[in-house]
């Protein structure tokens, strides 16, 4: 996606996680389902962010991050280069830890959906 | 159209594959990135040895006349094995530039060197604000009596700190990004003028940042190829094309490895009383990975004719339909072999992260999707 989209593309699905959590009718909610919900979600805009945020720095997103490249010589590449990637590997966890997106959608199926 | 490999063809394939299968385990890989090199210079002179590094080249620069698709074939299984030496950087990018534009001097200099590996190169082409833009060059040779003096920056310059020789792309006359006015030079690495900051990739690979300044060479240094100064913009887009085709059967390699990988584990791993292959959501999503693969496998198998018909727009547009399938396939196929193998995959000793952060900077090299796509639609 054009990156003049991206933005807004993050920021509507941000609303529209946090808007679920406001307008979930109180008669469909279990505590796991809207965890579930707001994990997957979370999980998902947390990755998609990540992504882009490799693809601006286009090849200063290859430089490894060493502690030892922060030195009186100043960073490779603009600032936040360094730390684009290994954002972006990190944020792989997210739909893995506390429960895999498979799994959270297990969990809505059974106690939301009854399947 | 007839996709079946030759005798040869079949040979090779099955050398390089045997010998990454029995001295290139990703135990292996792991120890050679530590070495002050980040590569092995043993495992480079078995390359040598075994006329792995004269492939690419016609027999009359010394090398064994392969075409595209031998090269497609040695890199697909240097991918398998995520292979570290600098077979990109030396004998793709360096080497190709000399393939393409070096006159019979320079490559009689140079190389002899690189296909008995005594020599290693780098092409210094990318620059801070350039981006994907070989063009876009703030790098400048000026012309001085008989000489070029040669002042500026080059970005993330693979290989640069092992280098013997540089092939550098400057702006000898027009505009920031003019199409015309581009020109490359050899410079050995020692030139008086040149210097360094090293450091590894996420990848496990390694570059520099090169600062030229006052760099002289002599008008011999010129690599025109059959046109006069200011025309190289046609032989570094060649020689980038080809590294496209080298990376692109890196990933596809990559790939292969990683859907058989998450399939095995898939079938071994128990949760919920069964193995989460018998889950049918994580059945679908291995499916989808096999296919991403065989949809970029086949995209390399028609670069690769398309670049042996012979190098012009329709090469170019084929390069690019892989780059960007390529992009997108190694994303979906890396991310998910990560998922699949769920925590770990996210560590350091298992080799499936190795492989998707390879994928990842193989769609950052040379032009992510969106400029391939751009590109694509353009041609």
């Amino acid at each position: 996606m054009e990156l003049r989209f991206l933005q807004a593309d993050l920021e509507f699905r941000s609303e529209v996680r946090e808007f679920i959590d406001a307008h979930w009718p109180v008669e469909a909610r279990s505590p796991q389902s809207v965890a579930s919900l707001l994990k997957f979600r979370g999980a998902e805009i947390g990755q998609r962010i990540g992504e882009p945020a490799v693809e601006v720095f286009g090849y200063y997103a290859l430089p490894f991050p060493d502690p030892l490249l922060s030195d009186n010589e100043g960073r490779i590449g603009p600032d936040f280069a360094l730390s684009a990637l290994p954002g972006m590997l990190l944020s792989r966890s997210w739909s893995i830890d506390g429960g895999t997106s498979e799994v959270q959608k297990n969990i809505i199926a059974k106690s939301v959906l009854g399947l | 159209m007839d996709f079946s490999f030759s005798e040869e063809q079949t040979l090779l394939q099955d050398t390089i594959a045997k010998y990454i299968q029995n001295e290139y385990s990703f135990e292996t890989r792991q120890k050679i990135v530590l070495e002050e090199r980040g590569y092995s210079s043993e495992v480079w002179k078995t390359y040598a040895e075994l006329g792995w590094l004269g492939v690419p080249f016609s027999e009359d620069d010394g090398g064994f006349g392969g075409t595209a698709i031998e090269g497609m074939i040695m890199l697909e299984q240097f991918g398998k094995g995520l292979v570290v030496e600098p077979f990109l950087a030396t004998v793709v990018l360096a080497g190709g530039a000399l393939k393409i534009g070096g006159s019979r001097t320079q490559k009689d200099q140079y190389l002899n060197g690189v296909i008995d590996g005594s020599l290693q190169g780098a092409l210094a082409y990318a620059e801070p604000q350039g981006r994907f833009n070989l063009a876009d060059l703030t790098t400048k040779a000026e012309k001085d009596g008989n000489d070029y003096v040669i002042n500026g920056y080059k970005a993330v310059v693979l290989n640069g700190p092992s280098a013997d020789f540089y092939v550098v792309s400057t702006r000898t006359s027009g505009e920031q990004r003019d199409k015309q006015g581009v020109s490359l030079f050899l410079v050995e690495a020692n030139t008086a003028g040149i210097s360094r900051r090293d450091y590894p990739t996420v990848d496990a690979m390694r570059a520099s940042e090169i600062t030229f300044e006052n760099v002289k060479v002599g008008s011999d240094a010129l690599l025109k190829g059959n046109g006069s100064e200011g025309e190289g913009l046609a032989i570094i887009e060649q020689v980038i094309d080809e590294g496209i085709l080298a990376v692109g059967a890196e990933a596809v390699g990559c790939m292969e490895v990683l859907y058989k990988a998450t399939v095995e584990y898939c079938k071994t791993r128990e949760q919920f009383g069964q193995p989460i292959g018998k889950f049918q959501v994580l059945q679908h999503r291995m499916v989808d990975m096999f296919m991403e693969h065989e949809q970029a496998k086949s995209l390399m198998y028609m670069a690769a004719m398309r670049m042996d018909e012979g190098y012009g727009d329709q090469a170019k547009k084929a390069v690019s339909a892989f780059k960007v399938q390529v992009g997108k396939s190694g994303r979906f196929v890396g991310q998910n072999a990560v998922q699949l193998h769920g925590g770990m995959g996210m560590t350091e000793e298992l080799n499936v992260g190795h492989y998707f952060k390879r994928l990842t900077t193989i769609n950052t090299l040379f032009g992510n999707v969106d400029f391939h796509l751009k590109r694509f639609g353009e041609l």
